[in-house]
């Protein structure tokens, strides 16, 4: 539990680490940035908005109603887009890879 | 090394990250396990593990036949250390961490734990990975699974658990090589490795080591195979298929991470390995090795390999070409 916040630590992910030695509490800001955005590609074929707090692992998935979810971690965001879209986003959607293969390719 | 990966005597200690190494010792009844591991166990200058055993039954038989003077394995008996007795199996990994730590046994880095034949490795992986006390203290080392000469075959096609201990495994022990013609081993070798191909094949007779079959994929150096991945066509038992994807640009983490994790989230049940090294942008080589929907903590790998990523994905009931096309769109989001 932060001593500050009194949030409870979540459990790390293999997405937010690559090394034993790294801190899974939060993610690089360039890392943070690129996931967002990619999310965002996933998502919106779904309906959904994704946007940056900007701290911690959080994104929020918002629909185009106006309901959103706040999500820790990668896990946590599939479950707050399930919930919030009629379509349960799936990698193996063609209209997806049909969508996600038209957008240009963006910046790192 | 033995074939379970039991260090020399004196040689620098095994412990990843100050983590004791777990290596699962599976496979389905009657391969070999409990004469495999006494063997290991009887070689003279290697350093001896602390051993737990899981059995289907009450009555526990392996213990006898294992049990030394000085250190005897925990039992775990009743029930399969994947469901009924996965907490027992917890417990009894606290027990050896208790029993050093009070004095009572010698300090170990390595554990082996012996499955019962009728046990999943998944859940048990599952277990020392996300134990919140365990996984301090213990990191899954390897997944070693026996497969008879003469009968695995046969359990491997009749029954689901037999296959999804073989798909586990990082290294495929074959037993009883003496008992089976040259041919069959052949044969038998092939299967294996059309059917995981990120396992490394060791043939043994009597808990000794024949020869070795590498992996396509071997940490820090890529094999080339002619009977090995890629031969989708005969991976297939029933709806089973290998799939290897290979990238020779360096991979971008996060449209990786997205991909695995919400193809997991989707379909988990149905992805039975994942294995393989990637060519990660800005950070270099990683070792990705996850069995069903448990992903291990990502490695960095600390030798030079080959450009490129290649990563093995065993799946159920997936249609391979659309997976693949998914994997390439994702990484050029």
């Amino acid at each position: 539990m932060c001593v500050l916040c009194y949030e409870l630590a979540e459990e790390s992910h293999w997405a937010d680490v690559i090394s034993d030695d790294s801190d899974a509490n939060d993610l690089p800001v360039r890392a943070r940035h690129r996931r967002k955005r990619i999310l965002a590609a996933v998502l919106s074929p779904y309906g959904l908005e994704v946007s940056d707090p900007g701290s911690g692992r959080y994104v929020v998935i918002a629909d185009r109603k106006g309901a959103s979810e706040v999500a820790a971690g990668l896990p946590a965001v599939w479950q707050a887009a399930q919930r919030l879209s009629s379509r349960r986003p799936d990698v193996l959607d063609p209209v997806l890879l049909e969508v996600l293969a038209s957008t240009p390719r963006s910046d790192r | 090394m033995t074939v379970l990966g039991l260090p020399a005597l004196g040689a620098p200690p095994l412990r990843a990250g100050g983590r004791r190494q777990v290596t699962l010792l599976s496979g389905f009844l009657g391969s070999g396990k409990t004469t495999l591991l006494r063997e290991e166990l009887s070689k003279p200058g290697v350093t001896p593990p602390a051993v737990i055993l899981n059995d289907f039954g009450q009555a526990m038989v392996d213990d006898l036949l294992l049990d030394s003077a000085d250190d005897s394995p925990v039992v775990v008996s009743g029930g399969c250390g994947c469901c009924t007795r996965r907490g027992e199996l917890a417990r009894a990994l606290a027990e050896v961490l208790d029993a050093e730590q009070r004095g009572l046994a010698p300090t170990r880095d390595h554990v082996i734990i012996e499955t019962s034949g009728l046990s999943d490795p998944g859940p048990i992986a599952f277990t020392v990975a996300q134990d919140p006390v365990l996984k301090h203290h213990f990191a899954l080392a390897r997944i070693c699974v026996t497969v008879d000469a003469l009968t695995g075959l046969h359990s491997i096609e009749q029954h689901p658990v037999a296959m999804r201990q073989l798909l586990a495994a990082d290294d495929v022990l074959v037993t009883k090589a003496d008992l089976a013609g040259s041919d069959e081993i052949e044969h038998l070798v092939s299967r294996l490795r059309q059917l995981n191909p990120s396992a490394g094949v060791s043939v043994t007779a009597k808990g000794q080591l024949l020869r070795v079959v590498l992996p396509p994929i071997v940490f820090g150096k890529t094999v080339a195979s002619s009977d090995a991945a890629g031969d989708a066509d005969a991976a297939h038992v029933s709806s089973i298929r290998t799939l290897e994807l290979v990238t020779a640009e360096r991979l971008d983490w996060q449209a990786f991470a997205v991909w695995l994790s919400l193809l997991l989230d989707t379909h988990g049940p149905q992805v039975l390995r994942v294995k393989g090294i990637l060519d990660v942008e800005h950070v270099g080589p990683v070792v990705v090795n996850g069995v069903q929907h448990v992903i291990h903590r990502p490695e960095h790998l600390n030798r030079s390999a080959p450009p490129g990523t290649r990563l093995v994905l065993i799946v159920q009931d997936i249609d391979t070409a659309l997976l693949e096309r998914s994997f390439h769109t994702f990484l050029n989001i």
